[in-house]
């Protein structure tokens, strides 16, 4: 597959450049940059969705011509995409997903074959080692199964499949699965499947890449095999200077100390994957919690949003027994929960500086009236202070890149200075250096005295800024890591220890 | 206001607004003396101010993301009750309890729609269907199927039919409705919560916005509006016919989606509201004028109706469509038949 020379223009961005970039049958393309430099947009592009500007050049997909703009023709030709918002229907099943914008089996009479479509539908789950009853809303599913599922979806008829291109598919998947997903990759590249990969975890792209493509500002920077880009390069190729990998070691002396009061305590809570879990969060300290996928790591902030109902135990919010948590009780409590889901961070259709301050309007409000005039001042020192780019408060949030919309997601919590932040996954599809830069905000709020509970799957956050690292198993608090064992090889091990862990 | 400049164009925002000035135009030039003279367009107005109440009250709920299909029960009820009030005590009980005593079931209506669609949990376009019916079954049980008209006091009429330096004094309750919930779903957490709740519910929810809170109110004032739009009628007309509401429903419908699609696109918003009203009423009238037959005034109401709604539809569409980041509509595009 080739594109030469396509351009796309937004109103008033140009999020591509006269890009040129091509994929061979069996190879694995990676395509990175930093958030924004137009890699969902040239993705978008490719699958007909964006219709590229008029002087763009040629799309061609084994020397044989396709139109722009075309999502049916280029399906037919063998493409299939994973975008970086899965685009799977909350409401419908499992197996509806599946079949989305396709054709149901029929048989006499079109009715629809349920048996057939049910095992055609577990088969496809079966392709990503997913286990689950086709009927299953997808609303009901963890953000891990979702990203399966999407895979699932674009893996299903693999005999027409010839590219798949995946948006930034290991941002809510824990290690345990992105091995998974590199054997999927594997096997389909064998089978002469070209792959392309975009993601901001520069150790995958040495794992899996042949070859390496870099966007920045929608320019292509650098490209070639992947042998010859070292991470030092590919940093100062997406970030524009030699700046290197900066993660905010220095924060951590400064989470070493921290109070007695606890802020969050769970006592024998038992809820979603949780099986009678017990841990205390004390101020000042950034705790990491680590687990595979189904340990229950997710589930610690799920029940604080009132999305996973505890079934036994206690939750302690500040002192305070909290019996069915939701965001609005947290809240007074000076506890705020940022929700993994990516759907769930803000709200699309808002402007940014609607929603950066939507967790907490009292402080620009006098008597009933908003004072509009000093929430766009606070909005503007905001983008400004988290890099949100573009630097417009009244841009809806939804023509953000995604790792734009997480910084500002993040800030949203930071502005309200709660005493405990609960993150579940805050540096989901940022890059490299957004990352440090919210790690390091992050950080230094706890200096002040802020506790913070990090779920991450990156753990490289984890061994950045925590001061000590829960890890998951099973349900329960197995271990908990502090000073010099908070590496990644050993939280790994950890993690992984005795395979009791339940694979769900 | 500089909101959402970038993000619509001009021709969006004020498309309206430029269609509604070509009217009146083409009417002043076509009927010379005619339209534009003071009593003609104060009559326009005037004629709008029943339907805007009922329609500013929908806002809410619509801008919360819920439907509220009751409004013209409500209203029913309301033009019901009060006269009822009246005849039956002879028409001697005071006129502010009347008016109390009418909000009040006014309210107590919104309460069991609120009641029905937060803490039920049914769905609030089923809900208020049901409901509806439920109002105007009560209406037909209090009027007994005639139209009330005896003992209306004089004071009581006069609430409609004044005029405040020859302003009709229901257009001064229009504008003074308008300007407070412009101010509510403009400058007040509250609108904003409002907004937010209709934009994404979960995810506002766990931005800590009190969401069900904010659906329970906004169906409170929703049956508040009605029931003052009832009011206003009532008092105008001097009696209580059975089943006036229902001739509301379908224009406060129409005029919020049409009014969504203008100055600010994309959301429910009183300036809208009002560009949408009056495009709707000039028409009206300029053919009204020509001296065109009745039917064809119905029958062009009904096709302003469709094509707002058309509109309004096609709208969001294609800025949803615009917004690539829309997770459902991404997928469902990628993945053709
Ligand atoms: N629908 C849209 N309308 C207007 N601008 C948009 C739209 N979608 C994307 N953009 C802009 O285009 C640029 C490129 O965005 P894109 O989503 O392609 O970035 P990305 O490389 O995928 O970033 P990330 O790593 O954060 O996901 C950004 O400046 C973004 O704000
Ligand atoms: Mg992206």
């Amino acid at each position: 597959m080739s594109v030469t020379d396509v351009s796309k223009t937004f109103v008033s961005t140009r999020a591509l450049d006269r890009v040129d970039f091509d994929v061979r049958a069996g190879e694995v393309h990676a395509l990175i940059g930093h958030n924004g430099s137009g890699k969902s947009t040239l993705v978008k592009v490719l699958a007909g969705f964006h219709k590229p500007d008029a002087d763009s050049g040629p799309f061609t997909v084994e020397g044989k011509k396709l139109p722009y703009g075309d999502p049916e023709a280029v399906h037919r030709a063998g493409l299939r995409f994973i975008h970086q918002e899965l685009g799977l229907l909350d409401e419908l099943s499992l197996l509806e997903n599946l079949r989305l914008g396709d054709r149901y089996l029929t048989g006499r009479g079109w009715r629809v074959r349920w048996g057939a479509e049910r095992r055609r539908a577990a088969a496809a789950l079966a392709i990503v080692g997913l286990d689950l009853d086709p009927d299953v809303k997808v609303a009901d599913l963890t953000p891990i199964e979702r990203t399966q599922v999407a895979v699932a979806r674009a893996m299903q008829d693999e005999d027409a499949v010839r590219l798949v291109l995946l948006d930034e598919p290991t941002a809510t998947l824990p290690s345990s699965e992105v091995t998974k997903l590199f054997e999927l990759i594997r096997r389909m590249t064998a089978h002469g499947v070209g792959i392309v990969y975009v993601s901001h975890r520069l150790e995958e792209i040495e794992e899996i890449a042949d070859r390496v493509t870099v966007l920045r500002e929608g320019r292509v920077v650098g490209t070639g095999p992947r042998s010859e880009f070292d991470n030092a390069r590919l940093v100062s190729l997406i970030v524009g200077s030699t700046a290197g990998e900066a993660l905010p070691a220095a924060a951590r002396e400064a989470t070493q100390v921290h109070g007695e009061a606890s802020l969050l305590d769970f006592q024998a809570v038992t809820a979603g994957e949780l099986r009678q879990a017990d841990f205390v969060i004390r101020t000042g300290e950034i705790v990491g919690v680590a687990g595979l996928a189904g340990s229950g790591v997710h589930d610690i902030p799920g029940v604080l949003l009132g999305r996973v109902p505890v079934e036994s135990g206690h939750v302690v919010v500040a002192g305070r027994v909290i019996d069915d948590p939701d965001p609005a009780k947290l809240r007074p409590l000076g506890a705020a929960v940022l929700p993994s889901p990516r759907h769930l961070k803000g709200i699309p259709e808002l402007t940014i500086r609607e929603n950066v301050t939507l967790a907490d309007l009292r402080p620009l409000t006098r008597g009933w009236n908003l004072d509009l005039r000093r929430e766009r001042r606070e909005a503007a020192a905001i983008v400004e202070r988290f890099d949100v780019k573009p630097r417009e408060p009244e841009k809806p949030l939804a023509e953000l890149s995604g790792g734009n919309q997480q910084k500002v997601a993040v800030a949203k919590w930071l502005r309200i200075e709660p005493d405990l932040l609960v993150l579940d996954e805050p540096t989901q599809g940022v890059d490299v250096g957004a990352k440090a830069e919210i790690l390091d905000l992050v950080a230094s709020a706890a200096a002040e005295g802020l506790a913070v509970v990090l779920c991450s799957s990156d753990l490289d956050d984890l061994e950045a800024v925590c001061s000590r690292v829960l890890v998951i198993r099973g349900g329960r608090v197995a271990t908990e890591l502090t000073g010099e064992q908070i590496n990644r090889k050993t939280i790994t091990e950890e993690c992984y220890r005795s395979e009791k862990a339940r694979v769900s | 206001m500089s909101e959402r400049k970038r993000s619509a164009s001009f021709f969006e925002r004020y498309g309206g607004v430029v269609l509604l000035a070509g009217m009146i135009v083409l009417f002043a030039v076509t009927l010379p003396g005619k339209f534009l003279t003071y009593d003609n367009l104060i009559g326009v107005v005037s004629n709008q101010t029943i339907g805007g109440i009922v329609a500013l009250g929908l806002l809410l709920p619509l801008a919360a993301g819920v439907f509220d299909i009751s409004i013209g029960g409500v209203m029913t009820l309301a033009v019901v009750l009060v006269t009822w009030l009246f005849q039956t005590t002879g028409g001697d009980m005071p006129i502010p309890l009347a008016i109390l005593i009418t909000l009040l079931a006014g309210l107590a209506a919104g309460g069991v729609n609120a009641v029905l669609v937060v803490v039920a949990k049914v769905d609030p376009f089923i809900a208020t269907i049901g409901t509806s019916s439920v109002f105007l079954g009560l209406s037909e049980v209090i009027a007994n199927g005639e139209t009330i008209a005896k003992n209306i006091p004089h004071a009581f009429t006069s609430i409609g039919r004044t005029e405040i330096f020859e302003v009709p004094i229901t257009t001064v309750y229009l504008i003074v409705l308008a300007l407070i919930v412009w101010y509510v779903l403009d400058h007040t957490p509250f609108g904003r919560n409002l907004y937010a709740t209709g934009a994404g519910r979960e995810a506002a929810r766990l931005s800590g916005v009190p969401t069900s809170r904010v659906i329970f109110i906004t169906f409170l004032v929703s049956a508040l509006f009605a029931t003052i739009a009832g009011v206003v009628y009532g008092a105008r007309l001097g009696s209580g016919p059975p089943n006036t509401g229902a001739s509301y429903l379908l224009p406060a419908y129409a005029s919020a989606f049409l009014g969504s699609t203008m100055i600010k696109p994309g959301r429910f918003n009183v300036p809208g509201l009002i560009v949408a009203l009056f495009i709707v009423a000039v028409g009206i009238n300029g053919l009204q004028l020509y001296g065109i037959p009745f039917w064809v005034v119905d029958t062009y109401q009904g096709l302003v109706l469709i094509v707002a709604v058309v509109l309004a539809r096609t709208k969001t569409r294609k800025a949803k469509r615009g917004k690539a980041t829309t997770p459902g509509a991404a997928q469902a595009e990628g993945v053709p038949a």
